[in-house]
């Protein structure tokens, strides 16, 4: 009886200890999600009672509202060029780094740091590098007589610069990818080395597959990001020119809060989640073809 | 373990006490919570009126944050049934919250506290009526209007009369080709006449489509009428005029190049002539006070063109406080709005500024405000102060051409006719990806969907019909 007792109250304690935790989960998190997806069902603005209007939010979207294929095509442009880019760059700026030179350290630390500036300030200093009259890049192509792009006042260029501006900021896959390549036992490298395997084929045949598990993760993370990129098109380009930097969360943000749409709003951020996950999901299906797992 | 949960009750019992201490002690004084602008300035004014009141206890909640934070905020308060007393607005979004139905009307208050439409410049008081149920939502506070400034010294560089601005559509073209200058490359590097918002000017749009007889809906707010044959052939003046200055891609690099305070394209001579505030004038003052500029109204083009007479048009913004619904005391409140937007609040509004002018070392020129017999002691205050006599003479004709003025059309879907006509929309034009017609066509036929979504809705409501 008494030890009952005494495990019951270990159990309220246990309860009580994890309650500010799981209140503010159900509060601030699960229950927001929960509101979301009934909200998409509904006309709501939010100072007017909601009214039910079953699907007709996701009707409009669907049928009704170009600017969302719009704003789709243009998030998908990012994640399908914007990350394996970053994916090719911050791998092989972690191979670089890998190896034993003087000042690693030092080096590591230059490439890291660009990820530690808040992306309100880079968006800040890379309009001005951006700059088609003033600005480095296009300074630094004249240099070969290349003639710059209007960068982001062009329609075309808007979007490519972001995704080498997002290519500034490889510092912190870079440091995924560095701790990956440290994994990989020597061994097999020195293995790969007796049997007479050159650079390509060591790289080919022994880092690849190690580091495989990394690149996945680094992908899945990547795709995910991307597909809810917003800050630097709110700061630099405020989705202009011509809607050409206007990503999905960026419209959803607008439908949300500047129209007060809140249904039609939510209805979008649902579609987003069952994109995201079917990104996922995919991702997840073709990684046994090509992630190798060392434990399996 | 038994000390601990005896220790969370008596946290528990502490709080609940001390939070019925609160509601208690609240309601005993009459507060009066205000959500408005911040800084020393306003602070001051604040003061004054709690020095005049101290029956109410003023509570005051600075508004921080940009324009959409800012009302995301008062939306969020208003919904979740804790409102303040008094908020500031943006007047021309009057509209919406009165569609919204998150406004109070206050005309029921306006004989009690001799307040009265004369008392106000008639277009921000009209502003401020929501046309749908012709009730009047919140008093003006404060205005502002266009006009054009040019470079005197740009002037004289190409050999023109630096005393005359051109007054047609075709001689103001001729001018920006003039004015404007390229580098070797191709680069803009001074922009000859800005009149598009965003690149150089502010309002410019708006007013232009009136010069030139444009209506952007009818009088009731309920059909939109964008796509106008005057405002049709005001957006393809304005595409000419941005194309005479290098294109809109040039001018938006050029403008990534600006400067602000001293740095600001037209003191260092990167705009030769705008369309602009009349807020440019205390600039002008503070940041570049030899610049030899020139000053003049913008005039009907319409009324040009058939009796060669000059009458002129400017665009109001500005704004206004008022007593979102659910307020607690709304008769503070309106108290509070009558005093601030009054002749005592402006008077010490203007005290407050001068001197903290003053305090900083900076001049001071005053802004316009909606109560009419206020801006006349403005102008006297700036009659004294320390400024030149071209700055004097500019704002003075700010302060004349508001019997001119007009305002955006007040409608609940205000903010997006705005995003149309000054972003969307004009940048298809702009851009040339679809001509003025088209684009204000597209834009007509979206803003009215929404515009007819808020009439059902508010039909719905209310148990009124508009159509």
């Amino acid at each position: 009886m008494g030890k009952f007792k005494k495990n019951k109250e270990e159990i309220i304690t246990a309860y009580l200890c994890v309650l500010p935790w799981s209140l503010g989960l159900s509060i601030f998190i699960i229950g927001p999600i929960i509101a979301s997806l009934i909200f998409s069902f509904m006309d709501y603005s939010v100072v007017l009672p909601p009214k039910f209007i079953g699907l007709a939010n996701y009707k409009k979207m669907f049928f009704g509202d170009p600017l969302l294929w719009k704003s789709l095509y243009n998030t998908l442009y990012m994640t399908v060029i914007g990350v394996p880019l970053n994916i090719i760059l911050s791998l092989s700026v972690a191979l670089l780094l890998n190896q034993k030179v003087k000042g690693e350290a030092f080096f590591r630390t230059i490439f890291y740091l660009p990820s530690v500036v808040p992306q309100v300030a880079m968006s800040l200093l890379w309009m001005w590098i951006l700059n088609p009259q003033v600005g480095l890049v296009n300074y630094i192509l004249s240099l070969f007589g290349i003639k710059g792009p209007m960068w982001l006042a062009s329609e075309q260029w808007a979007k490519p610069a972001f995704i080498i501006m997002g290519l500034w900021g490889i510092g912190g896959n870079m440091v995924i990818f560095l701790a990956g390549l440290q994994n990989i036992p020597q061994h097999l490298y020195d293995a790969a080395t007796v049997d007479g395997a050159n650079i390509w084929q060591r790289f080919k045949y022994v880092t690849l597959p190690m580091l495989s598990p990394t690149i996945f993760f680094v992908l899945v993370m990547g795709i995910i990001g991307t597909l809810q990129i917003f800050t630097q098109a709110y700061i630099m380009t405020a989705g202009g020119p011509m809607d050409a930097t206007l990503f999905y969360v960026y419209h959803l943000f607008n439908k949300a809060f500047r129209d007060f749409h809140m249904g039609y709003a939510s209805a979008m951020a649902w579609f987003l989640f069952i994109i995201i996950f079917a990104a996922t999901m995919l991702n997840l299906k073709l990684a046994p073809k090509w992630v190798y797992y060392e434990a399996e | 373990m038994r000390k601990c949960l005896k220790l969370l009750t008596l946290g528990l019992v502490c709080i609940i006490i001390l939070v019925s201490q609160v509601i208690i002690s609240s309601a005993a004084k009459r507060t009066l919570e205000v959500w408005a602008p911040g800084g020393k300035v306003w602070e001051d004014t604040y003061q004054e009126f709690q020095k005049t009141h101290p029956d109410i206890e003023l509570k005051f909640v600075p508004l921080t944050g940009g324009f959409d934070e800012r009302k995301q905020k008062l939306l969020s308060a208003v919904a979740g049934g804790v409102p303040p007393d008094v908020m500031w607005v943006d007047r021309f979004e009057v509209s919406q919250w009165a569609a919204f139905d998150t406004l109070t009307p206050i005309n029921k208050y306006l004989p009690k506290y001799k307040v009265s439409s004369s008392q106000y410049i008639k277009q921000t008081w009209d502003e401020a009526i929501f046309p749908w149920d012709n009730q009047l939502y919140a008093l003006p506070w404060q205005t502002d209007d266009r006009l054009i400034f040019w470079n005197k010294d740009i002037f004289k560089e190409v050999g023109l009369n630096p005393d005359k601005f051109p007054a047609t559509w075709e001689e103001q073209l001729e001018l920006n080709k003039k004015l404007t200058k390229f580098d070797d490359k191709g680069n803009v590097t001074r922009i000859g006449f800005a009149v598009v918002e965003g690149l150089g000017a502010n309002g410019g749009e708006w007013v232009l489509g009136w010069a030139n007889g444009g209506e952007y809906m009818t009088a009731r707010s309920t059909k939109v009428t964008l796509n106008h044959p005057k405002l049709v052939e005001t957006l393809d003046w304005l595409v000419k005029m941005t194309d005479a200055s290098g294109g809109v891609e040039k001018a938006a690099a050029f403008k990534g190049t600006w400067g602000i305070e001293v740095q600001a394209p037209f003191f260092v001579g990167k705009i030769a002539a705008m369309i602009n505030g009349n807020w440019t004038f205390e600039s002008i003052a503070r940041y570049a006070p030899n610049l030899n500029f020139g000053v003049a109204p913008i005039y009907r083009r319409d009324i040009y063109k058939k009796e060669k007479k000059l009458v002129p048009i400017t665009f109001s913004g500005g704004h206004a406080f008022a007593i979102p619904k659910g307020a607690k005391n709304p008769d503070d409140a309106f108290e509070f709005i009558r005093w601030i937007t009054g002749i005592e609040g402006t008077r010490a509004y203007r005290k407050a500024s001068i001197e903290f002018s003053k305090s900083m070392d900076r001049p001071w020129a005053p802004i316009i405000f909606a109560y009419q017999s206020s801006n006349k002691e403005s102008l006297e205050a700036l009659a004294e102060q320390p400024v030149s006599q071209a700055i004097k003479d500019g704002v003075k004709l700010a302060f004349d051409l508001m019997a001119y003025t007009r305002f955006r059309d007040r409608s609940p879907a205000a903010l997006l006719m705005q995003r149309e006509f000054l972003g969307h929309a004009r940048d298809e034009a702009l851009y040339h990806k679809k001509t003025p017609k088209q684009a204000l066509d597209d834009a007509t036929k979206a803003i009215q969907a929404e515009l007819d979504r808020l009439i059902d809705e508010w039909e719905k409501r209310t148990g009124k019909k508009l159509r």
